[in-house]
């Protein structure tokens, strides 16, 4: 979709947005209604009345937000960035990474355009004034206000490698902000660069692009890859790009906001404290970010995410793409043909889900430990991994949770690995292991034992496999006429021949 | 309350509706209930009028309280006259309270009992009256599933109820899974065998629904289920002497099976899909030879489907035993736990306790006094947390899988027994030299507590809502939600 509006109706038209119209307060009181649309499993929101700013100054949150999968609800974790990617919100998930999969196969590459949107409204120098700007205070406890679903744009030191990521901003006072870099981004190690060379890092910051310019900045993309190409594909039409104000990059044309500048490679101040994943962070000095322009859009609309509540944007996209990425890996990289990879955020990203079949002895092992082996390039979140056949649905957590708990034998199926990097998500590494700088991992194997004969493996007993396909689609279709509530749901891969 | 009371007051809640379109017992209205147990946790229940062959007859009642998974006491509450939205805490302690004060049962004439509207003897008696369900495509037989087996112990009177199940083999047969330590068909009917005489039983279907809850309850050897079930209803059971046993029957149950199990007999039990969510083998177990129903008119039988993830039995157990091992853990001096819960889907195999740890080794003391629990015969698993982790409120599986990725080192805090566990036949982690054999399972902790020797600095507390935003705010955005 061509940008952030277009991506807003479709989610209205199809009921996943609902617009406040009484007046809002983005200190806190923005965040805790979409904390609680987040809780109770409800609409994005787009607050179309900010307090203390001009008329057309919004607010929106939970664009990239759904359910988990613990449950059946009514749309999936995945829907809401189908929808942006005009795809049938309730497609399975290995469907889902199948297309992601073939759309970034064949990049797009943008289009340089002299005017858009983006530069309706010019501040420069003196004039820019991030207070202009409705940006949230998200929490009580925060050490300011915070941009949050942004993408930051960069580009190396030494060659012309641009790279999007996502980056979360504090706001210091009027031109500064200041952010944070975790250490395996490539953002972190192009600034890295510029530190050694005592220049300074420039910047732009899009808020509120195209919904798949968000999207690629949470996608771990290989070193020199053209994001814009990637989001390009991922759009099936070129992103529109257009010349920064004070600076060499390229900025989307259909962006809401664009802030630019430079990094200081010397200056830092305190960031946050801020709730990172699901527990405070206290204030940690970070790189100092010093605004030279910001243009905008007549009436901008800045997304935002409400980190520290499940499932918050942010966790939900790097859910999304991160467990992509593993997949394409181990398809691409690897030649392992898996089904699906999930990361579901009920185990706060800490464990990774493997679908598929087993095809030959080991290559349980081969898969998980690879999957193991990539940890530190997606700031080592998991460090454990679970591997369940290709019998398994995507469409509810609740079948591999069985699995790993019900029919997999501790002494035979959990394999445990020594040492795993650190990740911030996690609470249970004491001083002792960060002294040392690592903890354990673990990958559990559900599959049946290859040596087993057909007889030892017991036959599955759930709707799909008790009940003759014909019964339980004619039960599925039969189910509101009955008087029943809800919607029937049938997990195709695993019906069983009788 | 009997099953009929229930029945309308769910119909109250709008908890209940009743289907009059034609179904089969065999499978198909089965597999409505399977697809309301996966759609919404077989929140509504349902009452089959029109089962094919049997219109006026009989009638099957699913989902009689199987409750969401994020509340799955709450038909459970409502049988025990709280309110539908009472929470956990309110139920256990309630729970808790009546447990404490059995009553003893009262016996009526069979003339002011109602199961007794109708009376097949001998030669006249026919299972096959009654739409007893074919659950799964794979089953063996039908099936009875949700009953209550009434036997007494030859030397001591005790006189024990039980859920078990029970496979239809001809009109006047059945046969039952039975396993080594169970009270009723297994270590009472071996008493009987050794002495080589018939042991009598009766098979009760309906009745006061506590007496599901009195039947599951895992009692100490010599206490009486009937008591217990008075106790729960605050109000004595009515009981009524069986047509031809000396056995004493719930007096408005809907239908009575009464007969005896013959010594050294046995016939083919199973297979039947278990709540493993496989299907179990087949194997020779004791015969029940009827010779006496008596039953209701048009009675309602009610069924579960073992398998189909969320279930009327799974509601039970969650309901019943969590609140059971809660309060023998702190009889048995493990005064820092919190609270017990049963992940939805698994039964008994996912069994979570919320504890603090007020010395070194009590993990691993509660761990043991858990592994040789005859509640740790079936489940496999069981996971440990802080006793600060909400696992009492809506949210309570979330809690535990965010505790098993955060707050879980594998090396350090997982940890598996030996393979010498009791392998049951329904255990599906061991292959079927391993099931023969009866030995060979293991269990496996995932200890997501706090360890004792660590500091305060070591500490990182999670956030909830609560904590991000002013209660103020908070209470403002629910508001402004629910106008949206």
């Amino acid at each position: 979709m061509r940008n952030l509006r277009v991506y807003m109706k479709a989610l209205e038209e199809s009921g996943h947005l609902k617009a406040v119209k009484g007046e809002t307060d983005s200190n806190l009181e923005a965040a805790a209604l979409t904390a609680q649309s987040y809780q109770e499993v409800g609409p994005a929101l787009h607050f179309q009345n900010v307090k203390g700013y001009p008329k057309g100054f919004t607010l929106a949150s939970g664009l990239f937000t759904g359910p988990g999968n613990l449950f059946l609800e009514k749309f999936k974790y995945w829907s809401r960035v189908c929808i942006a990617m005009g795809l049938d919100p309730m497609v399975t998930y290995d469907k889902f990474q199948g297309f992601l999969l073939e759309r970034i196969s064949h990049p797009i590459y943008p289009v340089q355009l002299n005017t858009g949107p983006a530069k309706q409204v010019i501040h420069k120098g003196a004039d820019a004034d991030l207070n202009a700007l409705p940006f949230p205070r998200l929490h009580e406890k925060d050490g300011g206000r915070y941009g949050t679903l942004q993408t930051m744009i960069a580009q190396d030191l030494d060659s012309d490698w641009v790279v999007w990521e996502n980056v979360r901003t504090m706001v210091l006072d009027k031109n500064r902000l200041v952010g944070h870099f975790p250490s395996h981004t490539h953002i972190a190690e192009i600034f890295a660069k510029y530190k050694a060379a005592k220049k300074p890092m420039p910047f732009c910051l899009s808020i509120g692009g195209p919904p798949m310019v968000t999207l690629t900045s949470f996608l771990p993309l290989g070193k020199g890859v053209s994001p814009a190409g990637v989001a390009g594909g991922l759009t099936l039409d070129p992103i529109e790009l257009i010349k920064a104000e004070t600076n060499s990059l390229f900025i989307p044309t259909e962006a809401e906001v664009v802030i630019e500048g430079e990094v200081s490679p010397k200056d830092t101040a305190p960031e946050g404290p801020y709730p990172e994943f699901w527990f405070y962070r206290e204030a940690q000095p970070a790189p100092v970010f010093h605004v030279k322009a910001i243009t905008h859009r007549k009436d901008p609309i800045i997304p935002f995410s409400v980190d520290g509540v499940k499932p918050s944007d942010t966790h939900n996209l790097m859910s999304l793409m991160i467990s992509f990425e593993l997949y394409n890996r181990l398809i691409n990289v690897r030649n392992f043909p898996v089904k699906w990879v999930q990361m579901p955020l009920e185990f706060n990203l800490n464990f990774v889900i493997i679908c598929s079949k087993p095809y030959f002895p080991g290559y349980v092992a081969w898969s998980s430990k690879y999957v193991l082996s990539q940890a530190r390039h997606f700031g080592a979140l998991y460090n454990k991994v679970v591997f369940v056949d290709d019998k398994t649905t995507s469409l509810h957590l609740e079948e591999p949770i069985l699995f790993m708990i019900q029919r997999t034998h501790p002494n035979r199926g959990y394999h445990f690995w020594d040492q795993m990097p650190i990740g911030p998500n996690i609470r249970f590494a004491s001083a002792e292991q960060k002294k040392k700088g690592y903890v354990s991992g673990l990958y559990i194997d559900t599959t049946w034992p290859m040596d087993w004969t057909p007889d030892d493996i017991p036959r599955r007993c759930n709707l799909e496999g008790a009940y003759p396909e014909e019964m339980v689609r004619k039960v599925a279709a039969n189910y509101k006429k009955f008087g029943f509530k809800g919607t029937p749901v049938i997990f195709e891969e695993e019906f069983v021949p009788f | 309350m009997d099953y009929r009371d229930y029945a309308e007051l769910l119909r109250k809640e709008g908890m209940l509706i009743e289907i009059n379109e034609e179904v089969s017992w065999n499978l198909e209205a089965i597999c409505y209930t399977a697809m309301n147990y996966r759609v919404e946790n077989g929140q509504t229940a349902h009452i089959f009028n029109n089962v094919k062959g049997y219109k006026g007859k009989a009638r099957l009642f699913g989902s009689f309280v199987a409750s969401p998974k994020k509340a799955p006491h709450q038909k459970s509450a409502m049988i025990f006259g709280l309110p539908k939205d009472a929470t956990w805490p309110t139920f256990r302690d309630e729970f808790l309270r009546r447990f404490d004060h059995p009553l003893k049962p009262i016996v009526v004439e069979a003339g002011d009992a109602v199961c007794k509207q109708h009376v097949m003897m001998g030669k006249d008696v026919n299972l096959f009256a009654f739409p007893w369900p074919m659950i799964h495509q794979s089953d063996g037989g039908r099936y009875g599933t949700i009953q209550t087996h009434i036997i007494e112990d030859p030397d001591t009177g005790w006189v024990n109820w039980g859920n078990y199940r029970m496979m239809i083999v001809s009109k006047n047969r059945m046969t039952g899974l039975v396993v080594g330590v169970q009270h009723g068909p297994s270590i009472f009917y071996q008493k009987y065998e050794a002495r080589n005489i018939p042991a009598p039983f009766c098979y009760v279907v309906g009745g006061d629904p506590i007496i599901n809850f009195a039947a599951g309850t895992n009692l100490p050897a010599g206490a009486a289920e009937a008591d217990y079930a008075g106790g729960f209803r605050q109000e004595p059971m009515k009981l009524v002497r069986a047509e031809t046993q000396k056995l004493y029957v719930p007096a408005d149950a809907e239908i009575v099976i009464e007969g005896v199990m013959m010594p050294y007999e046995r016939l083919d039990e199973g297979p039947q899909g278990e709540y493993t969510g496989f299907v179990h083998g087949r194997a020779p177990m004791p015969v029940y030879h009827v010779h006496c129903i008596t039953y209701r008119d048009n009675p309602l039988i009610p069924y579960s489907i073992g398998g189909a993830t969320f279930s009327d039995e799974q509601a039970i157990s969650q309901s019943l035993t969590p609140v059971e091992i809660y309060r023998q853990l702190h009889v048995a001096g493990f005064k820092a736990v919190k609270d017990v819960r049963f992940l939805p889907d698994l039964l008994w195999d996912g069994m979570v306790i919320a504890t603090d740890n007020p010395y070194p080794s009590y993990i691993q003391e509660l761990r043991a006094w858990m592994e040789c629990h005859k509640v740790g015969l079936w489940g496999t698993q069981f996971m440990f947390v802080d006793g600060d982790v909400d696992i009492s409120g809506p949210d309570f599986a979330s809690n535990v899988y965010q505790e098993m990725g955060t707050k879980a080192d594998p090396k350090r805090d997982l940890f598996r027994s030996d393979n010498d566990h009791l392998c049951t036949p329904l255990n599906p982690t061991m292959d079927e030299k391993g099931k023969k054999t009866g030995v060979g399972a293991a269990r496996l902790l995932w200890d997501c507590t706090t360890p004792y020797e660590w500091t305060k600095e070591e500490i990182v507390k999670p956030v909830k809502a609560a904590d991000l935003f002013p209660s103020k705010v908070l209470d403002k955005a629910k508001s402004v939600y629910k106008g949206l």
